[in-house]
């Protein structure tokens, strides 16, 4: 028993593959696939990009632990800047330059004359005054810019 | 006067010359492309079908390796013959698919054809000096591809283009991109695994 012989054997074992032939009329078919998927501009065998991504995930690790570190940086830069972006509409609350842009007048008076009383000192003094109870309420952080008190008075 | 414009008229065309027929595909020219296909559409699919023991994976693969073809063709630039170029294509394409495929392998095999049992290899081979010569035709298929399978897809590669498909030491080489030691070596190599598996298959 040599070496030839044994190939010879196998060469003829694998004749075998040559036998092998696909359903009839198959070739009958397949160019005209073929300028069917050129014309629709098909090149994926019909798989969505959503499909190819998590394929080429599934083949590299490397390239779905990328993936999951752009993602969780995406979403950090996400919470920082949302954080950052809160603090933004409470200098308008604040006295100074940024407030004087809403409106002239009221940035030019003073605390005072934007504060209205203390709640507690009108209820004090008349609890059936609703004229006064519907004025808007101070602030606790020293005045309100953007209301402008209004009276309703049946007189006025 | 008018016969010869008739024989003219039934005598079929003939065949293009290959070149020409990439000039007018490169040119957009979906006819011409469809002539390319009908060409080489057996091989290319049967190379394929042999790589992956798998119809429904080599008819995708066939036809998305025609397709990228005649989206690339603006770079083909003549270097080697269309058909050669166009196997790089698709061995290139069956060897990426084979090793995202490597964990879920699964077999699709082809019919055998009715020539099968008077193929002279293959009635030298179930003879009495085979050992499991009550196998099958259809078991024999089996084991074959479940040995091919088994080897690595340069090995695969080799064995199919040359003791399957005929190819010559030198067109492999091309294809391959590596010189026709690297050839030899690789079929040699591979020829032994193989034995190795299906020794049970084999006339001793």
């Amino acid at each position: 028993m040599n070496e030839t012989e044994n190939f010879e054997s196998l060469r003829q074992l694998l004749a075998l593959k040559r036998h092998e032939i696909p359903p009839p009329g198959y070739f009958d078919r397949f160019s005209g696939n073929v300028i069917a998927r050129i014309r629709s501009g098909e090149t994926a065998s019909g798989k969505s990009w959503f499909v190819r991504i998590f394929e080429a995930l599934e083949v590299k690790p490397a390239f779905a632990g990328a993936f999951a570190s752009a993602v969780c940086l995406l979403m950090l830069f996400g919470i920082v800047y949302a954080g950052s972006d809160n603090s933004a509409p409470q200098s308008l609350f604040q006295p100074g330059a940024e407030n004087s842009q809403l409106s002239p007048q009221l940035a030019s008076a003073s605390p005072q004359q934007t504060a209205t009383p203390e709640i507690h000192k009108v209820f004090a003094s008349d609890p059936t005054n609703f004229e006064a109870s519907l004025q808007p309420v101070a602030s606790a952080f020293g005045g309100n810019p953007i209301f402008e008190q209004v009276s309703f008075s049946a007189g006025q | 006067m008018a016969e010869p414009i008739e024989r003219t008229e039934r005598e079929s065309p003939a065949p293009e010359d290959e070149s020409t027929l990439v000039a007018r595909a490169k040119r957009g020219d979906l006819s011409a492309y469809d002539e390319l296909v009908k060409r080489y559409q057996e091989r290319i699919y049967a190379t394929i079908y042999h790589m992956t023991s798998n119809h429904e994976d080599a008819n995708d693969l066939a036809q998305e390796s025609f397709v990228k073809a005649f989206h690339a063709l603006k770079s083909f630039k003549g270097g080697s013959t269309f058909y050669t170029w166009l196997y790089r294509i698709a061995v290139n394409k069956t060897i990426n698919f084979l090793k995202q495929r490597k964990n879920r392998q699964s077999m699709s095999l082809n019919d055998l054809d009715f020539n099968t049992e008077h193929d002279p290899d293959l009635v030298a081979l179930i003879s009495e000096k085979t050992p499991r010569r009550e196998a099958g035709l259809t078991e024999l298929q089996e084991k074959l591809n479940e040995a091919l399978l088994k080897l690595s897809e340069p090995h695969r590669l080799v064995v199919v283009l040359h003791d399957v498909q005929g190819q010559s030491h030198e067109e492999i080489a091309k294809v391959m991109h590596c010189n026709i030691g690297t050839v030899r070596s690789r079929l040699f190599y591979a020829r032994q695994q193989l034995q190795a598996h299906l020794a049970d298959y084999l006339q001793k």
